[in-house]
């Protein structure tokens, strides 16, 4: 018993170990990507792409549904309490500071998290790393880097187009139950939205950005031989950047308010 | 004879299994070397190993006098430029086209290159075995055959003085298995240095200066290949026979199917 | 899907820029609503308490935002210090002998007031402190005429007149409650059952005048301090109204916060007017009423009627006052009760 935990522990020390050592050779080889003029630059740009135009459909409904929900039930129940004008610091904290970073996370993970694993674990078995390594071509920069890039940046403008749709879409919507005036709406948001709240909100999406990319072809690398290992790995890598990505976000939260 | 890659003392482990222990041995530059060996033998392995694709438990492995393990990014880059490695299974990037296939490595080691250069040397590559597939696709459109022709095209983009292959004719057609014969022959021809990992006896009796045999976690014998061949050891002559069988009858003498011929022309 | 591979570039540019492009928006839009770019005046003034005034609360002149409130605190001399600061395209109002004035909760929100100082100089320098009409300091500035008294805070006085009212509605309805509860023991006692020795009927009568008496005398006290109220009320009121830029304008025009929540066309107005100029008449009347019950008790009852009628016109008054002056408007219509007394109004005493 007391081997096995003993077993345990190492096994996990050893993984922490190896995940610091990938996340260290990560950010070393980050700083040389722009240093080089390299092909790395395309990666970087589909994964773009495909982690950010692709899911702007998604992102923008779901950020739709939820500033209206917020506005009519705002609208309603509000001026009830005399209170009104709180919908505006509603909108600011749930759109803007919380759900609006970790909802877009949820939806690159599901949608991009478990390419990037499932892909890179293909990759390992079809032996394309190898490839990679044969002629010198590093993987972490040739292929964690525009990930790790891309998938950031994708969050944190994702993070904005939600903000788009969710503050201003939802305005329109809102519009059709009760009308309200736009310039009266802006100026009731803009007098509520500090920078605080904005450098919030682009920090979070910028760290479950990296998160997710990191947890994910982390995970990618970590099949070894068998495709039967990459759906194991991809769900890890799910389970492991959700609940990442909830903490990060608790200790961010805590940040805000420090 | 100056060596091309020398490994001592390699050891490498998965999974709690021992595949190679204390393997030292070294591979003459600008000759052929074909290793041979029964099923899990580590073949592969040391290949890749010997390469600097796979990091070893325990040992060194030299290329070109360097200790590839141990030297700096920019000089490793420089080292594989010199090595072009073909895998069993192509290894072709999956969701490139079959041009960026090519382009990638040669914008990687030269970034200077303007299209047209990148361009002229692709086709200068395809003309060598006259592949005319359209290279807008990806590598899943190309039959067997044809992937690992290109895949061994794709190992010699960046000029190398040595090529490792792992198992280049197996698992293709005939005609494609003779393709890559013939390109393995006119690299030999050039001069360069080939490692290679093989069942096929008409390959190895084609190119093979030297032979190494391979038996469970160990060299059994290494050496010359007219003088490995008529080896006494019953162990090295039963593997041969062994992973002879697939490409040859019983009754075939061991000799006779290992000869050198050079009629193939 | 080509086609997005194809044009990659120029569908992910389009992508970061639009986003970007948004971001920078949003930043100037809220720089310019913040103020990021303007300079802001510091200053500093003593209120007695703390009571509605909150950092981020506005500094007005003439209704207009000014300034904001920046950190409330305790001086050593447990007064209320107000640190504030000007806008900087208002900073040339803040002349010398300015003083601040904190309003009163009400309709018109809670606002720090500044009222500028009649001076014709640079505005003061920044990080002074300026007196409020909450000390002497600052009354004596306004007593002086120093200091320009914005029409705004007239506002106050109506809210001041429709606090003063409350109470003496509220005595004025002890009052009425104490008559109605006379008139009920007034008509037991007549209309007692016949078992009732007259002897204990009388006693009842007595003593029932003898309350009444008392309770009138109460009225009239109450009914005499209420029209003096009332006339002080309707005085102000009428004062306000002639006023041409005054109050009443003011809240009624376009641009008065009443009129922009309620926009009844000075219908508000005219009902606080009539109300009042009713209330006076009816105390008139409960004045007349009482000064006539003490010289003729023995018609009484005749009378009790009489004033039965006039309490109840008061409730009304009293029950539109209640329900107006901002939200319900009118007096509900109340069925007419049928009086029990009639007989004896046709009687002589």
């Amino acid at each position: 018993m007391v081997a096995r935990i003993g077993h345990w522990v190492n096994g996990k020390i050893r993984d922490s170990v190896y995940a610091a050592g990938y996340f260290y050779e990560t950010i070393k080889a980050l700083l040389l990507f722009f240093r080089r003029r390299q092909v790395g630059y395309k990666v970087l740009t589909m994964q773009m792409l495909f982690t950010g135009v692709e899911a702007l459909g998604v992102i923008s409904l779901l950020s739709l549904s939820l500033g209206a929900v917020i506005i009519i039930e705002g609208l309603i129940l509000l001026p009830q309490f005399g209170q009104g004008d709180l919908i505006y610091t509603i909108l600011i904290t749930i759109i803007t500071r919380e759900l609006g970073p970790i909802l877009t996370a949820f939806i690159i993970i599901a949608r991009s998290g478990t390419a990037i694993s499932t892909e890179i674990g293909n990759m390992v078995v079809s032996h394309e790393i190898e490839a990679y390594v044969s002629f010198g071509i590093n993987p972490i920069s040739y292929l964690v880097v525009p990930r790790f890039l891309g998938v950031t940046f994708s969050m944190v403008l994702l993070n904005l187009y939600f903000n788009i749709f969710g503050l201003i879409g939802s305005y329109l919507l809102g519009t059709l139950m009760q009308p309200i005036g736009f310039s009266e709406y802006l100026n009731g948001l803009l007098s509520v939205l500090t920078t605080a709240d904005i450098i919030s909100s682009l920090g979070k999406s910028a760290v479950f950005g990296m998160i997710i990319s990191l947890v994910s072809t982390y995970y990618g690398f970590k099949v070894e031989r068998a495709t039967t290992e990459v759906p194991q790995k991809a769900i890890k890598a799910v389970g492991h950047s959700i609940v990442l990505c909830i903490l990060a976000n608790v200790v961010l939260t805590l940040f805000y308010y420090l | 004879m100056k060596d091309a890659v020398k490994v001592s003392g390699l050891r490498f482990e998965r999974n709690n299994l021992l595949i190679l222990d204390d393997i030292s041995l070294s591979f003459p530059a600008e000759a052929s070397t074909v290793v041979m060996g029964s099923s899990g033998s580590g073949k592969s392995t040391l290949l890749k190993i010997a390469a600097g694709i796979i990091m070893p438990d325990g040992g060194r492995v030299e290329l070109y006098g360097e200790n590839i393990f141990g030297v700096g990014e920019k000089k490793l880059l420089q080292l594989q430029r010199r090595t072009g490695f073909v895998f069993q299974d192509a290894a072709l990037w999956a969701n490139m086209s079959l041009y960026s296939n090519m382009e990638v490595p040669l914008r990687y080691h030269y970034p200077d290159m303007t299209n047209e250069e990148v361009d002229s040397k692709i086709n200068q590559l395809l003309k060598r075995v006259d592949f005319r597939e359209d290279l807008s696709v990806r590598p899943a459109q190309l039959s067997t055959g044809e992937q690992k022709i290109f895949s061994f095209l794709r190992a010699l983009v960046t000029e190398p003085e040595l090529v490792f292959l792992d198992e280049p004719t197996t698992s293709v057609d005939q005609s494609s298995a003779d393709k890559i014969i013939n390109l393995i022959r006119k690299l030999k021809e050039e001069g360069k240095t080939i490692i290679a990992v093989t069942h096929s006896a008409r390959l190895t009796s084609l190119i093979a200066d030297y032979l190494i045999v391979m038996g469970e976690g160990g060299v059994l014998a290494e050496g010359p290949f007219s003088e490995v061949i008529r080896t006494k050891d019953q162990r090295v002559a039963d593997i041969l026979s062994d992973v002879l069988d697939m490409s040859s009858s019983y009754d075939t003498d061991l000799l006779e199917l290992l000869e050198p011929e050079f009629d193939d022309e | 899907m080509r086609f997005r591979i194809r044009y990659a570039d120029q569908i992910v540019g389009v992508f970061v820029v639009l986003a970007i492009a948004f971001l920078l928006f949003i930043l100037i839009l809220m720089g310019s609503k913040q103020r990021w770019f303007t300079e802001d005046y510091f200053f500093s003034t003593t209120v007695r308490t703390a009571k509605g005034v909150a950092s981020g609360m506005a500094i007005t002149l003439s209704g207009i935002e000014i300034g904001k409130v920046e950190d409330v605190k305790l001086d050593e001399n447990n007064n209320v210090k107000v640190d504030f600061l000007i806008f900087e395209s208002y900073y040339d109002r803040v002349k010398k002998n300015s003083v601040m004035q904190l309003t009163a909760s009400g309709i018109v929100g809670k606002a720090l007031i500044l009222h500028p100082g009649i001076n014709n100089g640079d505005p003061i320098p920044p990080n002074t402190h300026i007196p409020s009409l909450d000390f002497a300091e600052g009354q004596k500035l306004a007593e002086k005429g120093l200091v320009t008294i914005s029409q705004t805070h007239r506002s106050e006085r109506i809210l001041r007149i429709l606090e003063a009212v409350e109470p003496v509605m509220e005595n004025l309805q002890v009052s009425l409650v104490t008559v109605n509860e006379i008139l009920v023991t007034l008509r037991d006692a007549l209309e007692g059952d016949e078992s009732r020795a007259l002897g204990k009927l009388i006693k009842n009568i007595d003593d029932t005048v003898v309350t009444i008496d008392k309770s009138l005398s109460d009225t009239t006290g109450n009914a005499n301090t209420l029209i003096n109220n009332i006339d002080e009320v309707v005085k102000n009121l009428e004062e306000l109204t002639a006023d041409p830029e005054g109050l009443v304008p003011e809240l009624l025009g376009n641009k008065g916060s009443i009129a922009k929540i309620l926009d009844d066309d000075e219908v508000l107005f005219e009902e606080i007017h009539t109300i009042l100029v009713e209330l006076r008449k009816t105390a008139e009347q409960a004045r007349e009423f009482s000064t006539y019950i003490n010289s003729t008790q023995p018609q009484v009852s005749g009378i009790l009627e009489e004033g039965r009628q006039t309490l109840d016109k008061t409730k009304d008054v009293l029950e539109g006052l209640r329900n107006n002056p901002l939200l319900r408007g009118g007096i509900p219509e109340e069925r007419e009760q049928p009086s029990t007394f009639e007989s004896y109004r046709d009687e002589d005493f």
